[in-house]
């Protein structure tokens, strides 16, 4: 653990645990002096300015004790009878209410609503009398508690230093006014607090202050622990709310740190810290060496935790200064700025801003800082739940300043959800889910958190459509279509719907905006602007258009290369050949053609919500074919019947048309256009998906990575290779990390044991960017499948043989099938059969094969 | 107006050597008393403090308190520029936004000068508690750093821990241990330089991060001892003196020992 100089001579960590002895020590019977309750010298203010809330709030409970003879109120109430009325005691025991209360709330939320009602009327009552009474008592107390703090702490430390009981002072005589405003506060607190009744309000939730990071940690590590979707998605709302309560400004703030981004995705920011700048900063805060920290972090597979405990034993220095909570702000801040930072010397920049937080932060957040640079919090929470925690946390925490939502009114322009969500009258969890259709539909159709939340804070979430919705010019994220493996799997998830085959093109997926200003724009998959990679894609497309007038729309297209001369498509590997811009007035030798499918947005409406059969026809109404330039995919609709060789023989025809396979997407049931969701209402038939497609591999490992994250432990990828029989060597073709079963990853690995090598076993063809962690001699025989076999720069596979000398074939998405023992390493898939396999491939017959280029792909 | 003028100039070169490994920008902080700079490294872990008496100087004036905020390795770039020998002068307005610094030669056959840019740094200064220590350790300042240098071999932290039969610096790590036993010297030799004097009311053990002992030591060349201050859970302090003008003193805070809770 390492101190910094902060925990000495000003509020150390050190001293934070004594303190929290000696408030112990009084009363060892209160064992619920609660680990997440700091109650350091600093903070004990803070309680005693909400402590009037926290009396008002406990006399409510107490009644609620009575209703619903709840025994452990009552036993509570108790405690604090034979205790006396010490006002240190009080406060605790409603700290531990809040436990209680906290608990209590997850179980039975739908139940205390319903309660809720009745209670609001008790704690208005309450909350008048105790308010009157209370704060009389609580002024005197606070100055007690005021001096026994600073007894305490004089004992504790040799030197307190002037400033600091200077603050303490000011603070005692402000903290009538925040009890007062506290109160009022809480008289102000309407039907829809129900859920989120003060005491969950932490005394250190200040209305207004800046959320602290620490409060957003403290979440996540909840999170961390627990793994179901419901409760997660309950503990986020639960900090929503909270912050929409005191700093609702600081919600956006908080979303991105939960989706772990630090702009919206389309802009494509991206924070660009590898582990070795995340090492340097660690070992540099926490005053260690690098072998130390890199060594911990292949033992624990995750860098988080280990910085965690390396900066907790370091002390800093601090020389009478507090120092600066983290705030939720300035960690988002801070990694804007890494991401910002680039050129020369960025990686020293970068670590000095990274060592900037790590300095300021504690425990979980040290973790959570470090876990969000490398991009991954790993607690599970995923961009679905942050969306649903949000859209609950609106409609349970109005904020303030949204008109309360108005019943619906006969002719508005309303969707079934909005109108749902508006009737008070529905059951809350029916409007919850409205709700939350509502905001999901909203970020999928502007994807951008800034906006989403701007709105909800000033609009009703009824009202949030018509804010937030697609806008040309701003990309929307391309729905996307789950897997499938043969074409029987189709047709029962069809289940008898009409449907239509589209052949999938071998190319790039476009999305090209018309804006009212008659702009025209492409943007990738990844919601990259590619105009300037494609500059002939917009003449292309607004020569499709020109005759039907548009104004605006939104069109989703794959851009395929294209042989004009022989009326061929050309397959991907060709494509990517292209320069990522082109310059002015310069012609692509690769030419393309732009083969569209769908349209999300036309003149001026949004079309998502429209069925595809609608959508379909619009585009074709707006959009003429233009030779050479211009074309709807080419497309086979069908009603599901159970006939399997309509749709197979359209198959073969797509991949005779250089196509991937198809795409299979419902006409009319279910069949808007949802943005980023992996939908089953489309479906991919891919050629390498297919049984009995392609022959398996049997490769043999030639060494290992080591495994992160889940894989700690164990090797996480393999390097495989074919043997070559010519030179009796083996070539690297793949590195293999899917496929592995759990049970599979430990075997294998156990099984490789004794085949590990010191160094690099000669008769190796490996090239020096693969090189793995661990080597092994030839041992075992694995069958691996793939989708396909590529050309490579950095696999050996028959090296030299395809075209190239510089060059060998490598596998593309290979997956580990299954062990071979019947196998010796030599009868391992050879050199000459990877070569005749790579030949066999349509898209290689097709050119020659003598210009792909996708190393990105190869895994 | 701020003007210093120090014959030794390699002083301040040996002092900005022993700096700039461990503070990225500070203030220079005049007054009618002298120069001091105060300045923690980026993680907080350490503190350095520097103190130049103004009587040191050959001439010193300062009409009102400045501070002069610099970025280290810069101004380290400029005073490479001066030989050890050089009698350096600094000189800078009262609200200037630059430094000079003059070199001159031994034998006054060239001058050169040099401004730097001043930066605006908001630091906080800092109130170092006047702290009784349990025990003090006057030893040799080169045999420090060799101890330093070659506990690092071994690991990143070393112990030091003092009793009656001297000071024990023990390192632990992969390789294996180290342990190097400093007795205090006895009798005659006591007002030597190199003589080890141990002050101590009682025994007290300490861990450190070796990585900023190690730069502490970068002051070696600033006097012939080094002061050592330990007392159970505060920060240590080394003190190397200058001779005649002042001190450097570094502060780090200790390591928590953690056996057995994690």
């Amino acid at each position: 653990m390492v101190n910094t100089l902060a925990s000495f001579w000003g509020k150390p960590q050190k001293a934070k645990s004594s303190d929290k002895k000696a408030e112990a020590a009084p009363k060892p019977t209160d064992d619920k002096i609660s680990e997440e309750e700091p109650i350091a010298a600093e903070k004990v203010l803070q309680p005693v300015k909400e402590s009037a809330k926290k009396e008002v709030s406990k006399a409510v409970k107490r009644k609620a004790a009575e209703d619903d003879s709840d025994e452990e109120f009552e036993f509570g109430e108790e405690e604090a009878g034979n205790r006396g009325g010490g006002k240190r005691r009080v406060l605790e025991e409603s700290e531990d209410e809040e436990k209680e209360e906290e608990e209590e709330m997850k179980v039975e939320e739908e139940k205390r609503v319903e309660k809720g009602k009745s209670k609001i009327q008790l704690m208005k009552e309450k909350r008048e009398k105790m308010k009157e009474e209370k704060k009389d008592v609580e002024m005197k107390d606070v100055e007690k508690e005021e001096e026994e703090e600073e007894e305490e702490e004089g004992k504790k430390l040799a030197s307190v230093f002037t400033s600091k009981n200077v603050s303490s002072s000011s603070t005692t005589k402000t903290s009538g006014g925040v009890v007062k405003k506290s109160t009022t506060l809480a008289g102000k607190m309407t039907k829809d607090e129900n859920l989120l009744s003060e005491e969950d309000m932490k005394k250190d939730w200040k209305p207004e202050a800046p959320i602290l990071y620490q409060h957003v940690c403290e979440a996540f590590e909840h999170i961390d622990g627990i793994s179901a979707r419901l409760e997660i998605q309950q503990t986020m709302t639960t900090l929503f709310r909270k912050i929409i309560r005191t700093n609702p400004s600081d919600l956006i703030n908080t979303v991105y740190l939960a989706c772990n981004d630090v702009a919206p995705s389309y802009e494509c920011v991206e924070l660009g810290v590898g582990d070795s700048f995340l090492i340097k900063a660690v070992t540099e805060t926490a005053g260690s060496n690098s072998n130390t920290i890199k060594a911990k972090y292949k033992e624990l597979g995750d860098l988080g935790t280990v910085a965690m405990s390396a900066k907790s034993k370091q002390k800093t220095l601090g020389f009478g200064m507090k120092p600066k909570p983290l705030l939720l702000k300035d960690v988002l801040q801070s990694f804007r700025k890494v991401a910002a930072i680039s050129g020369n010397k960025s990686q020293a920049v970068k670590v000095q801003e990274i060592k900037k937080i790590l300095v300021r932060a504690s425990g979980q957040e040290c973790k959570f800082i470090i876990r969000g640079l490398q991009g991954k919090l790993r607690i599970g929470l995923a961009r679905s739940s942050v969306i649903v925690a949000l859209a609950h946390a609106f409609v349970l925490s109005v904020p303030k300043g949204v008109k309360p939502m108005e019943k619906w009114v006969e002719g508005g322009n309303y969707s079934d959800n909005e109108k749902f969500l508006m009737d008070l009258k529905n059951p809350l969890g029916e409007r919850l889910e409205a709700a939350v259709n509502i905001v999901k539909k909203g970020f999928s159709e502007c994807s951008n958190f800034d906006s989403i939340i701007d709105t909800a804070l000033v609009h009703p979430l009824c009202d949030l459509s018509q804010h937030c919705h697609l806008t040309p010019g701003t990309p929307v994220e391309p729905m996307l279509a789950k897997p499938t493996k043969s074409v029987q799997e189709v047709l029962k998830r069809l289940n008898g719907q009409r449907f239509t085959c589209e052949y999938k093109y071998d190319g790039e997926r476009v999305q090209v905006h018309l804006t009212e200003d008659g702009k025209v724009k492409c943007f990738s998959r990844n919601l990259l602007n590619t105009s300037d990679k494609f500059p002939e894609v917009p003449p292309f497309v607004r020569e499709a258009c020109e005759s039907s007038g548009v104004t605006s729309f939104v069109l989703d297209a794959e851009v395929v290369a294209y042989n004009a001369v022989k009326d061929i498509l050309v397959p991907f590997q060709v494509l990517s050949t292209r320069k990522r811009e082109m310059a002015e007035g310069e012609e692509a030798e690769v030419k393309v053609i732009v083969q569209a499918f769908d349209l999300m947005f036309l003149n001026g409406q949004s079309l998502m919500a429209k069925s595809l059969s609608e959508r379909r026809e619009l585009m074709k109404k707006n959009f003429k074919v233009v030779q050479n330039k211009f074309r709807f995919a080419v497309s086979l609709d069908a009603q599901e019947d159970g006939d399997t060789t309509a749709i197979e023989e359209f198959l073969d025809a797509a991949i005779k048309g250089q196509c991937e396979g198809l795409m299979v997407k419902t006409l009319d049931a279910n069949s808007q256009y949802e943005p980023s969701k992996r939908s089953l209402n489309w479906l991919k038939l891919k050629k390498d998906y297919l049984e009995g497609m392609g022959d398996s591999v049997d490769l043999v490992p030639l060494g290992a990575y080591y495994g992160k994250g889940k894989r700690t432990g164990f090797y996480g990828a393999y390097l495989l290779g074919c043997y070559n029989e010519e030179a009796d060597e083996y070539q690297s073709v793949c590195k293999c990390g899917t496929g592995f079963s759990d049970d599979a990853l430990q075997s294998l690995m156990k099984g490789l044991e004794e085949a590990v090598s010191e160094s690099k076993p000669s008769g190796y063809v490996v090239s020096d960017t693969l090189e793995p962690d661990v080597w092994f001699s030839p041992s075992q025989v694995w069958e691996v499948k793939a989708a396909d076999l590529s050309l490579s720069s950095t696999h050996k596979g028959a090296l030299g043989k395809a075209g190239n000398p510089e060059r060998g074939i490598g596998l593309r998405f290979p997956r580990f099938e299954r062990l071979r023992p019947d196998k010796k390493c030599e009868q391992a898939t050879n050199a000459e059969q990877i070569l005749d396999m790579y030949y066999n491939q349509d898209s290689v017959k097709g050119q020659g094969g003598d210009n792909d280029d996708d190393d990105d792909d190869l895994l | 107006m701020f003007e210093a003028r120090l014959t030794q100039g390699k002083i301040l070169k040996q002092i900005l050597e022993a700096l700039k490994d461990l503070v990225l920008d500070a203030n220079i902080d005049c007054s009618e008393e002298g120069l001091s700079i105060q300045a923690m490294d980026s993680s907080h872990v350490s503190l350095c403090a520097v103190a130049l008496r103004s009587d040191g100087f050959d001439h010193f004036r300062c009409d009102r308190n400045i501070s002069l905020g610099f970025n280290s390795s810069n101004l380290g770039k400029i005073l490479k520029c001066a030989d050890n020998t050089d009698i350096i002068t600094l000189k800078a307005e009262d609200s200037a936004d630059s430094l000079t610094l003059m070199f001159e030669s031994e034998k006054n056959d060239r001058v050169s000068d040099f401004e730097l840019k001043l930066m605006d740094i908001d630091a906080d200064h800092l109130g170092i508690p006047d702290t009784e220590y349990k025990t003090t350790i006057s030893m040799p300042s080169g045999e420090f750093q060799r101890i330093i240098r070659d506990l690092q071999v071994l690991g990143d932290t070393c112990t030091i821990a003092v009793n009656k039969d001297g000071v024990r610096f023990s390192v632990s790590g992969d390789l294996g241990t180290g342990n190097v036993l400093v007795h205090a010297t006895s009798g005659v030799d006591k007002e030597e330089d190199s003589a080890v004097t141990i002050d101590m009311e009682e025994p007290v053990e300490l861990t450190f991060a070796l990585r900023y002992l190690n730069f502490f030591t970068k002051a070696t060349s600033l006097g012939p001892t080094v002061v050592i201050s330990m007392s159970p859970d505060v920060p240590v302090v080394v003190e190397y003196p200058i001779d005649q003008i002042g001190h450097i003193k570094y502060y780090l805070a200790p390591k928590i020992d953690d056996e057995g809770d994690e």
